[in-house]
C-alpha cells in the first residue's frame, strides 16, 4: 500500500523525448488509468515506475521512498505484462511461487500463499500445468496471480487485456475492478482503450505526446474535458466538433457554424462573453443530440427549456443499429455528425432529419493551439 | 489420394534403404576397429580376413594398459576437454547475453563478424598461436590447449547462443526482475533453462572438437605425459613393429565413452527443445 508520486519525470531515448516532464500523484489505494493514443509514452512511464527503464530526469516516489536508483526488486511492486510473460518452463504453481522464492520465503510459507492467490482467481485446478497448456484467459489469470501472490505495495498493468477476445475482456475488466476493491492496493493501469479507462479507473490520466493532458475522475473528464484532444478521446463515439463563431444577436448569443446556427443557453452567455466574435471549436457529444420529432411525440421532459431555434437539419447517411441504441451519421452541410438515437425511431438512409441539440451540454474550445477549453461553470 | 499415398510410401522405403546403406558404409570402419581390437595378433593378418574375431581376446587391451601411458592420455583428454567445455559455456553465455541484452556501439557488427573467424583453417592459426603461447610462457601446458579449444569454439558458441537468447522474450526477464530476482538470478532461473538446448549444443560441439583434436596438441604439447588421446595413440605408430591390435583397442576406447555420453545427453537435448519451443 503506497502513494506514488511522479515529479518532473522525463525520459529521453537518444534525441527523442518520450516523456516530457510529467507530474502526477496517485493516492494510496487508487486505481489510476493511464490512457492515450499509441506512442504517447504510457508504457515508458509505467516502466520507469517499475524500474525497468532508467529515468532521464525527475523523481519517482513510492510510499515515502525516492526510488529513482532502486532496482525493481527493491521497489516492491508487481507488474502484469501485455504478453503475460509467464515462465514457460515452470508449472503454474512455480510461476506463482517464483516471486516468493526470490524474496526468501520458505517452501512451507509459499504453499498457502500460492493456494490463496489461486483460489482468489479460480485457477487452483491449473496449478500443475505448464503455461503452454493454458488458454489465453487462463494465462492472464496466472499472470494476475503471480502479481497478487506476494501482496506488493502497488500493481502495474500494461494493457493486460488487449490479447483477449471481446467477451473475455469485459469479464476480466469486472474481475479486475473486484480485485481492486478487495485488495485496496494502489493500481496503475495502462491502456489505449478509453472504455477500459472509464469503467475501471477511479482516476484517469490522459496522455498525449509525452505530456499529461488531464487528470480526473471518469465523470470529470467526461463532463469537463480540458481541451479538444481529451474531449475527442474520452467518450465513444467521439464528440462532434464544428468550427464556429460566437455571435451576439438581438435575441441572444448564438453559435454560428457553416451549416447551422444555434442559441447559447442564458446561463452560459456570461461566461462565454470573452470569446464573442472569435473563432472557436464547438463540441457536442452524440448522446446530447436528439431527434426533434421523437422529442415532440413523447413531449419529452429531456429538454424542457429547449428553444425551437436550437435545431439543425441534415440528411441521414448511415444507420448503425446497436440494439439498445443506434448510431446515425447525419450530414449537415459538408460535415458529418454522429448522433446516438433511440432505436425505435423509424429512419431511412437518405431522409431528412431534424436534430435538437442539448445546448446545456455544449463545449467550447479555443480554435488556436492548444485548443484549451473555454471555461463555463 | 490412395495412389499418391502408395507412391509416397514407396519413396519412403527407398529412402530408408539408402539411409541404411549409408549407415553401413560409414559404420564399417568403426565395426572393423572394434572387431580387430578383440582379435589375437595372428588373426589380424590372416587372409581371407575374418569378420568377427574367431578367438576373442582382451590381450590387446592388456598390452595397451601395460606398455603405454594410455590411462594418462585418457585423463589428460578428459581434463582438457571438460575444461574447454566449461570455459566456452561460461564465456559464450556471458558474451551472447551481452550481445542480445545490452546496447553498445558496434554490437551488431561484432555479432555479424563472429563467424568470419572460421574463414581460417586451424592449421593456419596453430603456428602463430604456438608463438603466442610460447611468449606467454604457457607452451607445453594443458592450459594452453584449453585456451586454444576455447578460442576455436567461442565464435560458434556465441553465434549459437545469441540466436537462442534472442528467441527469449525480454519481458520474461523483466518479469523475473520485478518478481524480486537480481539480474544474475533472472539469467540463472529464466534465461538458462530456456536456452538449455543451445548450451548443450555448444557444449557438445566444444567437447567433440577438443576430444578429437590432433593438431593443437601435437604442436603445443611436447612431454609425453601431457599428451591427449589422439596424439598419444598416433604415436604408437612410431614403434618399429606396429601393433595394430593395440592401436585398434586404443581407438575403440577413445570412441566408446563419447558414444555413451551422447546417448545419455540426447534425452536432455530433446527434452530441452520441447521446453524452449514455446514463448511467453
Ligand atoms: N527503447 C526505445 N528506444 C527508442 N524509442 C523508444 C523506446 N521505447 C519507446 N520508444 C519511443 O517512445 C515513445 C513512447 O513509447 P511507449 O511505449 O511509452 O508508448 P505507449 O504509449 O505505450 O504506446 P502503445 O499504446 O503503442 O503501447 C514511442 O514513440 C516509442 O517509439
Ligand atoms: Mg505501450
Amino acid at each position: 500500500m503506497a502513494k506514488i508520486t511522479l515529479s518532473k519525470l522525463t525520459k529521453r531515448f537518444g534525441e527523442y523525448e518520450a516523456v516530457k516532464g510529467i507530474d502526477l500523484t496517485i493516492a494510496d489505494g487508487e486505481f489510476a488509468v493511464l490512457v492515450g493514443p499509441s506512442g504517447c509514452g504510457k508504457s515508458t512511464t509505467l516502466r520507469m515506475i517499475a524500474g525497468l527503464e532508467e529515468i532521464t530526469s525527475g523523481e519517482i516516489t513510492i510510499g515515502d521512498t525516492v526510488v529513482n536508483d532502486l532496482a525493481p526488486k527493491h521497489r516492491d511492486i508487481a507488474m502484469v505484462f501485455q504478453e503475460y510473460a509467464l515462465y514457460p518452463h515452470m508449472t503454474v504453481r512455480k510461476n506463482l511461487a517464483f516471486g516468493l522464492k526470490m524474496r526468501g520465503y520458505k517452501k512451507g510459507e509459499q504453499a498457502p500463499l500460492v493456494q490463496e492467490a489461486a483460489n482468489m482467481l479460480g485457477i487452483s485446478e491449473l496449478l500443475e500445468r505448464k503455461p503452454r497448456e493454458l488458454s489465453g484467459g487462463q494465462r492472464q489469470r496466472v499472470a494476475l496471480g503471480r502479481a497478487i501472490v506476494r501482496k506488493p505495495k502497488a500493481f502495474l498493468f500494461d494493457e493486460p487485456l488487449s490479447n483477449l477476445d471481446a467477451k473475455l475482456r469485459v469479464q476480466m475488466r469486472a474481475e479486475l475492478s473486484r480485485l481492486h476493491r478487495r485488495l485496496a492496493t494502489t493500481m496503475i493501469y495502462v491502456t489505449h482503450d478509453q472504455v477500459e479507462a472509464m469503467t475501471m479507473g477511479t482516476k484517469i490520466v490522459i496522455m498525449k505526446d509525452g505530456l499529461i493532458q488531464q487528470v480526473g475522475s471518469p465523470m470529470e473528464v467526461y463532463r469537463r474535458p480540458l481541451n479538444q484532444f481529451v474531449a475527442g478521446f474520452i467518450g465513444s463515439p467521439a464528440m462532434n466538433f464544428f468550427k464556429a463563431m460566437l455571435v451576439q444577436r438581438a435575441e441572444g448569443v448564438y453559435v454560428e457554424a457553416a451549416s447551422f446556427r444555434v442559441p447559447v443557453p442564458e446561463r452560459l452567455c456570461g461566461p462565454y462573453q470573452c470569446v464573442l466574435g472569435r473563432e472557436v471549436i464547438f463540441g457536442i457529444r452524440p448522446e446530447d443530440i436528439h431527434s426533434f420529432e421523437l422529442l415532440q411525440q413523447q413531449q419529452s421532459a429531456i429538454l424542457p427549456e429547449c428553444r425551437a431555434d436550437s435545431m439543425i437539419c441534415g440528411e441521414v447517411e448511415v444507420i448503425e443499429p446497436l440494439g439498445p441504441e443506434m448510431l446515425v451519421l447525419v450530414k449537415c452541410g459538408d460535415q458529418t455528425t454522429v448522433v446516438r438515437l433511440d432505436p425505435r425511431l423509424d429512419l431511412e438512409v437518405g431522409q431528412d432529419i431534424n436534430l435538437q441539440l442539448d445546448m446545456e451540454k455544449m463545449h467550447l474550445f479555443d480554435a488556436a493551439h492548444p485548443h484549451a477549453r473555454i471555461e463555463a461553470p | 489420394m490412395k495412389r499418391a499415398n502408395g507412391f509416397f510410401n514407396l519413396g519412403r522405403q527407398k529412402v530408408y534403404w539408402l539411409a541404411l546403406l549409408l549407415v553401413l558404409f560409414s559404420a564399417f570402419p568403426f565395426f572393423w576397429m572394434v572387431s580387430t581390437a578383440f582379435k589375437p595378433l595372428r588373426e589380424i593378418f590372416v587372409y581371407p580376413p575374418t569378420f568377427l574375431p574367431q578367438n576373442a581376446t582382451l590381450e590387446n587391451f592388456g598390452r595397451l594398459f601395460e606398455q603405454t601411458r594410455f590411462i594418462a592420455y585418457f585423463k589428460n583428454s578428459i581434463i582438457v576437454s571438460s575444461s574447454a567445455v566449461l570455459l566456452t559455456m561460461i564465456f559464450g553465455a556471458a558474451g551472447a547475453y551481452s550481445l542480445t541484452r545490452f546496447r553498445f556501439k558496434g554490437r551488431d557488427k561484432i555479432a555479424n563478424l563472429i563467424l568470419f573467424t572460421y574463414m581460417f583453417a586451424p592449421i593456419m592459426i596453430v603456428i602463430p598461436f604456438y608463438v603466442l603461447i610460447k611468449q606467454m610462457g604457457l607452451a607445453n601446458t594443458h592450459f594452453a590447449l584449453v585456451l586454444a579449444y576455447t578460442a576455436l569454439c567461442l565464435p560458434f558458441s556465441l553465434w549459437m547462443l545469441r540466436a537462442f537468447f534472442q528467441g527469449i522474450p525480454l519481458a520474461l526477464e523483466e518479469a523475473a526482475l520485478i518478481d524480486g530476482a537480481s539480474r544474475l538470478q533472472a539469467v540463472l532461473h529464466v534465461i538458462f533453462p530456456l536456452a538449455l538446448p543451445g548450451l548443450i549444443a555448444t557444449g557438445i560441439f566444444t567437447f567433440i572438437l577438443a576430444w578429437n583434436d590432433y593438431i593443437f596438441c601435437r604442436i603445443l604439447i611436447s612431454s609425453d605425459e601431457l599428451k591427449t588421446l589422439p596424439v598419444g595413440i598416433a604415436d604408437l605408430y612410431n614403434a618399429t613393429v606396429i601393433d595394430w591390435g593395440m592401436i585398434m583397442a586404443g581407438g575403440m576406447l577413445i570412441t566408446v565413452p563419447v558414444l555413451i555420453f551422447f546417448m545419455y545427453i540426447q534425452r536432455y537435448l530433446i527434452a530441452g527443445w520441447g521446453a524452449g519451443a514455446i514463448k511467453g
